[in-house]
C-alpha cells in the first residue's frame, strides 16, 4: 500500500479510536462528570448536633469490638482524651473529637471515619487496585494485592487511610470498612452506627439520607447550619454530616471542592496511552514518509544518471 | 357549552399534571401524605394512618401529669426505670415546657413516647428515632455522668435492686448542668436621660425576696444558669422584654426611681420607718407581705400578724424582753394603755411617778 497523506490520517485515526475503547474500561470515564453507581447504596448520617462524646464513645468500642482491635486506652470517662483532636489510626477506625461550641457547657463531638467516598481518591491512586467501591457503598481494601506503597494516604483528602509501621511483616493499610464483610453485606448498619445510645447516625439509602437530612435542616433552621456535608464533597460521600457550627469549626475541610479526585487526573491520564499509541505510529509514519522520499529520489537520481551516460555514449 | 369542555379540560389537566394532590398537601408539610398515612393508597375504611399526630402540644398544668412514670420496656434486663415526671416538668417550664418530651398531641390527651416511636428503628421512616433512642436523646443531654457498662445502673436498676429515684447530682464532673451560678447584682447602662444606670440586686430578689427563676427566665437553656464552668452565660432581653419584667411588680414606680446617677445601694427595710430586729430581720419579705410578686402592707400591730398572740398564751420573752414572775401575771393593758404596742409602755396604772419604764424595768432584757 502506498503511504500518502490521506492513508496516514486513516492508520493514525483508527489507532486512536483503538487505544481510546481498549484501555478505558466501560463508560468512557474522561466523558462522565458524575458518578451515577448503584442508587440503593447505603449510607449513614451523622447529626453532629445530638452527639455527647464524654462518657460515651460507644462508636469507638464498638468498632474496636467488631473488628478485633485494642480498647481505646483513654476510658470513655476520661475527658482529656479531648484536649487535642484525634485522628484515626491504624488500631482505631473513629474517633471522636471535641470542638468548642456556643458555650463552654455545650461542646460539640464529631465522629470521624472514612467518609466512603462515591469516587474514591484512594483507589483512583492505587497502582494496583487495592481499593475498590462497592455498590453497597463501601470504598473496600484488598491487603492480598496491596504493595504498601501508601499513595491511598497521600491522596485520600480526609487524612483516613494509616499503615501498620509497626508490623514486620505484611503491613496492611488499615481504615474503616463499613463494617462491609460483617453486616453490610447483609444489610445491617455498622457496629458502630448500631452502637450509638442517640441514634445520633442515620443508616439508610444514601438518596433517602439526603431527604431527611434537608427535612431536618428545613424543619430545624435554627439549629442546622443549612448545609449537607458530603452530599457534593469531592464529588460526594456515603457518609454525610449535619451541624449546627459552620463546617470548618468542627473539624471539616472545607476547601476540597465538588469534583471528585480522580476527576482531577483523569484527563491527564488518560492522555497517556494516546500519547504512547500515537508518537511511535507518528513518528515512525513521518520516518517511512521521508525515507520513501529518499528512495524515490535515489531511484530517480539513478536513472537519471544512467539515462546521462547512454547520452554520453552514444 | 364551549366553557363547559374547557372548564373540564382544566381539572383534567390539573389532575393529570400529577401535582394535584399537592393542594391537598397541608401548607408547611414536608412529606404530604405520607407525613399521617403509612400506606401508598389510604381509602375510608383502611386510612392506615400513623400513630403519630401532628399537632403541636398545648402546654398543660404540671399538677395534671403524673408524679412518676415507670418505664419498663426491658423488663427481663432491667428493672424499670423511674423516671421523675414531675420533676422534669417543672425544670422544663423554664424551657419549652411539656412539648420538649411531647412534641405533638393526639386527640383526647398527651401521648406516651411509645405511641409514636418504634421499638426498633424503622428503614421507611428513617426520621424518627426508635424508642431507645428517643428515651436516650431525651436523657443523655444533662445526665452525662453516666459511663460505660457498668453505669447504666443510674437509671436502669438491675433486677432484684431497687433503690430510690434517681436523684440528679448538684455538682458532678460527668453531669452537663452543674449547680447553680446566680450574680449578685446586675447593673445596666440605659440611655434614660433621667439617669442611666439600673441596679437589680440579682440575689436579693430571688433569695429575700423570694421571686421564683421562672417568674422573669423564659425560653431559656438549663445551662445559662447551671455552668458547669461557672460563668453565667449573659442573658439578652430586649429594653421592652426587660421592662415587662420589672414592670410586673413595680409598675407603680417613676422612672427615675429605678434609672440612678449611681449605683444603686441594697434595699433596706430601714427606709421604710420599720427597722427589721431580732426574729423579723431572718423572714422573708413573704411572710409577712404574702405573694411575692405583689407585696402587701402589713398592719403594724403586732396582732396582724402574730395572730396566736393571745394573753394566756403569748411569752414576752419573744419581744426580747422577759419579765419577771411578778409582772408576768398581769394583763397586757395594764402596761400597754390602749393595746398600743407601738409607744412605750407605762407603770402609772399600778406604781407612783418615781417608777417609770424605762428608767425601772419590770423584767430582765435578752438582747
Amino acid at each position: 500500500m502506498e503511504m500518502n497523506r490521506r492513508n496516514f490520517l486513516k492508520i493514525a485515526g483508527l489507532a486512536t479510536a483503538g487505544v481510546a475503547t481498549g484501555a478505558l474500561p466501560g463508560k468512557s470515564l474522561a466523558s462522565v462528570n458524575h458518578f451515577e453507581g448503584n442508587p440503593d447504596r447505603k449510607g449513614v448520617l451523622v447529626d453532629t448536633t445530638q452527639c455527647i462524646g464524654l462518657n460515651c464513645r460507644r462508636c469507638e468500642l464498638a468498632c474496636a469490638k467488631q473488628h478485633g482491635l485494642p480498647t481505646p486506652s483513654n476510658p470513655p470517662e476520661d475527658p482529656t482524651v479531648f484536649d487535642q483532636p484525634r485522628r484515626t489510626h491504624a488500631d482505631q477506625f473513629t474517633v471522636v473529637n471535641r470542638y468548642p461550641g456556643d458555650s463552654p457547657d455545650s461542646p460539640i463531638y464529631c465522629k470521624t471515619q472514612c467518609m466512603h467516598c462515591d469516587e474514591p481518591a484512594c483507589a483512583s491512586a492505587c497502582l494496583v487496585g487495592a481499593f475498590s467501591k462497592s455498590e453497597t457503598g463501601a470504598v473496600h481494601y484488598d491487603a492480598s494485592v496491596c504493595i504498601g506503597c501508601r499513595y491511598c494516604m497521600v491522596a485520600c483528602p480526609f487524612s483516613i487511610p494509616t499503615y501498620e509501621y509497626d508490623r514486620a511483616l505484611h503491613p496492611r493499610v488499615r481504615k474503616c470498612t463499613f463494617c462491609l464483610e460483617e453486616r453490610l453485606e447483609e444489610g445491617k448498619p455498622p457496629a458502630c452506627v448500631e452502637a450509638c445510645p442517640r441514634e445520633v447516625m442515620t443508616f439508610g439509602r444514601r438518596e433517602d439520607l439526603i431527604k431527611l437530612a434537608r427535612q431536618r435542616i428545613a424543619r430545624n433552621p435554627d439549629k442546622y447550619v443549612d448545609h449537607i456535608y458530603g452530599e457534593h464533597e469531592v464529588g460526594g460521600t456515603s457518609w454525610m454530616y449535619l451541624s449546627s457550627k459552620p463546617f470548618d469549626q468542627i473539624g471539616f475541610r472545607t476547601d476540597l471542592g465538588t469534583i471528585p479526585y480522580p476527576e482531577l487526573t483523569r484527563n491527564y491520564l488518560s492522555a497517556a496511552p494516546l500519547v504512547m499509541a500515537i508518537w511511535p505510529t507518528f513518528f515512525l509514519s513521518v520516518y517511512l514518509f521521508t525515507k520513501r522520499k529518499e528512495q524515490l529520489a535515489e531511484q530517480n537520481g539513478n536513472k537519471a544518471n544512467g539515462n546521462h551516460r547512454m547520452k554520453e555514449e552514444k | 357549552m364551549n366553557i363547559f369542555v374547557l372548564s373540564i379540560c382544566i381539572v383534567f389537566s390539573l389532575l393529570y399534571s400529577g401535582d394535584a394532590f399537592a393542594l391537598l398537601k397541608q401548607p408547611g408539610s414536608a412529606n404530604g401524605c405520607s407525613e399521617c398515612h403509612v400506606c401508598k393508597t389510604p381509602t375510608a375504611d383502611d386510612p392506615c394512618l400513623r400513630a403519630c399526630p401532628r399537632p403541636r402540644a398545648t402546654p398543660q398544668e404540671i399538677k395534671v401529669g403524673p408524679d412518676e412514670i415507670l418505664i419498663n420496656e426491658i423488663e427481663s434486663e432491667y428493672e424499670p426505670v423511674r423516671f421523675a415526671h414531675r420533676l422534669h416538668a417543672e425544670m422544663t417550664a423554664m424551657d419549652r415546657g411539656c412539648q420538649d418530651c411531647h412534641h405533638f398531641q393526639e386527640v383526647g390527651g398527651i401521648t406516651a413516647c411509645k405511641n409514636c416511636h418504634p421499638p426498633t428503628a424503622a428503614d421507611d421512616n428513617l426520621e424518627q428515632p426508635s424508642l431507645k433512642g428517643a428515651y436516650h436523646r431525651q436523657c443523655l443531654g444533662c445526665h452525662q455522668d453516666w459511663s460505660h457498662e457498668t453505669a447504666c445502673e443510674i437509671c436502669h436498676m438491675k433486677k432484684g435492686q431497687v433503690g430510690p429515684a434517681y436523684q440528679m447530682p448538684k455538682t458532678s464532673p460527668g453531669s452537663r448542668f452543674a449547680g447553680l451560678v446566680e450574680p449578685e447584682k446586675k447593673v445596666w447602662n440605659s440611655s434614660y436621660g433621667g439617669g442611666t444606670i439600673v441596679t437589680l440586686h440579682h440575689q436579693n430578689h430571688t433569695e429575700k425576696y423570694g421571686i421564683s427563676c421562672a417568674s422573669c427566665h423564659h425560653a431559656e437553656g438549663c445551662g445559662s444558669c447551671h455552668s458547669k464552668s461557672g460563668e453565667t452565660t449573659e442573658i439578652r432581653h430586649s429594653e421592652e422584654a426587660l421592662h415587662g419584667i420589672c414592670n410586673a411588680c413595680h409598675a407603680e414606680m417613676s422612672c427615675k426611681q429605678c434609672h440612678l446617677k449611681t449605683e444603686a445601694p441594697e434595699f433596706s427595710h430601714d427606709q421604710t420607718g420599720w427597722p427589721l430586729k431580732f426574729y423579723h430581720e431572718r423572714l422573708t419579705c413573704k411572710r409577712c407581705h404574702g405573694n411575692p410578686n405583689h407585696f402587701t402592707k402589713p398592719t403594724r400591730d403586732c396582732s396582724g400578724c402574730h395572730n396566736d398572740w393571745k394573753v394566756g398564751t403569748f411569752k414576752h420573752a419573744h419581744t426580747g424582753f422577759g419579765l419577771n414572775e411578778t409582772h408576768v401575771e398581769i394583763s397586757c393593758e395594764e402596761c400597754h394603755v390602749g393595746m398600743n404596742f407601738a409607744v412605750p409602755p407605762t407603770c402609772s396604772s399600778c406604781h407612783d411617778e418615781d417608777i417609770a419604764y424605762p428608767a425601772a424595768k419590770p423584767g430582765d432584757k435578752l438582747r
